[in-house]
């Protein structure tokens, strides 16, 4: 009977441990998972394409294009950045970027991360970053 | 002299009239779901819905990309994906519909009723959904509210989670439309 408990007190703890570092596990960096540098127009091609698109999706990307228009709209801050024939790149920012926003002008070349989550008219990103913000002309 | 600014004049109205647009998008429309259970409430929403609105028939089209929904816990953000819509089989919800008895020439707010085929999970159910479509200059915002029946879609809940999450869905979307220039 000792040797019963003495088991089941082991199988307890082994199985705490697993559950804890289940749910507990550190997140995965999504950006680290697939970093390519794109275009907004090879990204609007390889989903007009049909299908090439699929691969990126869940995935961090990295695009570069004309900035087009800052929007907000539910306390939600996007940018549009040009694609091609017709869909451009949606991208949802993540809130830390906003102050970032009054450092864009319209037409310039930016380039920005984000997770991929497929497309609509648009490509559309989510958790953006702006990155190499470029200098103003 | 007079005939030719009345001419100039009628004809300048014209090209105004006919230049007026009939189709007006939403490229961040946002729609959130809610699910009540004494267990647990669970909210997600999807601020990238595409809308468009075409004011000459009076029809909406919705179209909602499922991976979109954010969570607050990601797990339930995985379970939604992976398991309940399985976005990658299903990527998009979308809705067509027609608005009954809208004037798209009022300026203000109207409470109307949008009827139309709402699909997702590739089922497709009627839905009659009551909105409030304001319209200020060129700008017209579409809100309201729905449900959703789980068993609708066949989603599969397993039996362990069925306690955290409502049979009953609520949905409210709020779609802000500007001129479609193409």
């Amino acid at each position: 009977m000792k040797i019963n408990l003495s088991k089941l007190f082991y199988i307890l703890i082994a199985a705490i441990l697993v559950i804890g570092i289940y749910l507990w596990r550190p997140e995965k960096d999504p950006y680290a998972v697939f970093k390519k540098p794109i275009t907004a127009s090879d990204l609007i091609e390889s989903q007009q394409d049909g299908g090439l698109s699929n691969s990126f999706i869940d995935k961090g990307l990295e695009v570069s294009g004309t900035l087009l228009e800052i929007n907000q709209e539910n306390n939600k801050y996007a940018l549009l950045i040009e694609g091609k024939n017709g869909s451009d790149i949606l991208c949802e920012l993540k809130e830390d970027q906003v102050s970032l926003l009054s450092t864009l002008k319209l037409n310039q070349h930016i380039s920005i991360r984000g997770i991929y989550k497929g497309y609509l008219k648009d490509a559309i990103l989510l958790n953006c970053e702006l990155i190499d913000i470029a200098v103003h002309e | 002299m007079n005939k030719y600014l009345l001419f100039f004049l009628i004809i300048t109205s014209l090209s105004f009239t006919t230049s007026v647009n009939q189709q007006y998008i939403s490229r961040q429309g946002q729609v959130t779901f809610f699910s009540y259970t004494t267990v647990e409430n669970i909210q997600a929403t999807n601020s990238t819905v595409f809308s468009i609105i075409d004011l000459e028939n009076k029809e909406i089209a919705v179209s909602i990309l499922m991976k979109a929904f954010t969570f607050k816990k990601s797990l339930m953000q995985s379970h939604f994906n992976e398991s309940y819509i399985e976005s990658d089989l299903y990527p998009k919800a979308t809705f067509n519909g027609k608005i009954i008895d809208y004037d798209p020439n009022y300026e203000g707010i109207q409470t109307r009723i949008i009827k139309g085929n709402f699909n997702m999970r590739g089922i497709s159910t009627e839905k009659e959904i009551k909105v409030q479509i304001s319209r200020v200059n060129d700008e017209i915002s579409i809100s309201g509210e729905t449900n959703l029946e789980v068993d609708d879609y066949k989603i599969n809940i397993p039996p362990i989670l069925k306690p955290n999450i409502s049979k009953n869905i609520k949905v409210s979307f709020n779609l802000l439309h500007r001129p479609y220039e193409k």
